[in-house]
């Protein structure tokens, strides 16, 4: 399940990525601002929560590389410098967020908790948040 | 322990019923910082107090704490903007995520007091700079 999340996901943010890049010359600079702080923020929270879920406490380094790498690479793409920091803090925040709380669902003593059931809801909870985000920014594409 | 959710909830809601009729007042800078700040510490709140009664439901009451944050952000959020709402959106759910995170590992403590303080002092700031903006 996590492996379809993480794939879905990555061609998720490329679409994402496209669609900025080929309306890079209509986006006001606040827009941009917004829009790329949100999908990053989503991005990088479902890639790294499916990909600790994934890979275990092994390649951490390359989930939080790829998903601070997504934000900073969409946002220069969409020409507005400012906006691919935005990004690359929203990316890096995301990520940290979400490896974080892969190690938690993986060993709940982290935190103190008792064992827990239902782990495997918690990245289709957030691929949800994700595709929710996607819809609200493809509705916001029509007004600048 | 309730008892501060309770108190935040009405707090919160004062607040945005002021912030709602200054709304045509305020700039959108001052009401991207609102949308953030409400968003950030519902969710936080919630989440710190309600796996202090369930521990045993870690992960329902991650998506509880984070729905009600993103709801907050976006609820304020519209008062002025889309763009806003987005914002509020993004960062109600990422601090609703990391609320029972933190309550689980330092438990009920002063924590909760000292962010309810923090957060009646900033819409009290951020009231004040309404007429400025």
């Amino acid at each position: 399940m996590p492996e379809i999340i993480f794939l879905s996901a990555i061609l998720l943010l490329v679409f994402h990525t496209v669609l900025l890049f080929k309306k890079r010359f209509t986006l006001t600079e606040r827009y941009a601002n917004t829009v790329i702080a949100a999908i990053a923020g989503g991005a990088g929270l479902t890639l790294s929560l499916s990909g600790a879920l994934i890979f275990k406490e092994e390649l951490l380094w390359i989930v939080f590389g790829i998903s601070t790498l997504s934000g900073y690479v969409c946002g220069t793409l969409s020409g507005h410098t400012s906006a691919s920091v935005s990004g690359a803090m929203n990316g890096s925040l995301g990520s940290a967020m979400g490896v974080m709380l892969g190690e938690v669902l993986l060993n709940p003593a982290l935190c103190g908790l008792p064992i827990q059931e239902w782990q495997f809801v918690m990245p289709v909870f957030s691929m949800i948040y994700f595709v929710i985000t996607s819809l609200l920014v493809f509705m916001t594409y029509r007004l600048p | 322990m309730v008892f501060m959710l309770y108190l935040h909830i009405v707090i919160t809601a004062v607040c945005l019923k002021r912030f709602f009729t200054l709304r045509d007042q305020t700039g959108f800078h001052l009401g991207m910082n609102i949308a953030m700040m409400t968003g950030a510490f519902t969710g936080l709140l919630t989440g710190i107090i309600l796996i202090d009664y369930f521990p045993f439901y870690f992960v329902f009451i991650t998506m509880i704490s984070a729905v009600a944050g993103a709801v907050t952000g976006v609820v304020t959020g519209l008062f002025y903007d889309s763009q806003t709402a987005l914002t509020g959106l993004a960062n109600g759910f990422m601090m609703g995520l990391m609320g029972p995170m933190i309550g689980a590992a330092a438990g009920f403590s002063m924590l909760t007091v000292i962010l309810e303080i923090a957060f009646i002092f900033m819409a009290f700031l951020a009231l004040t700079a309404v007429p400025k903006s």
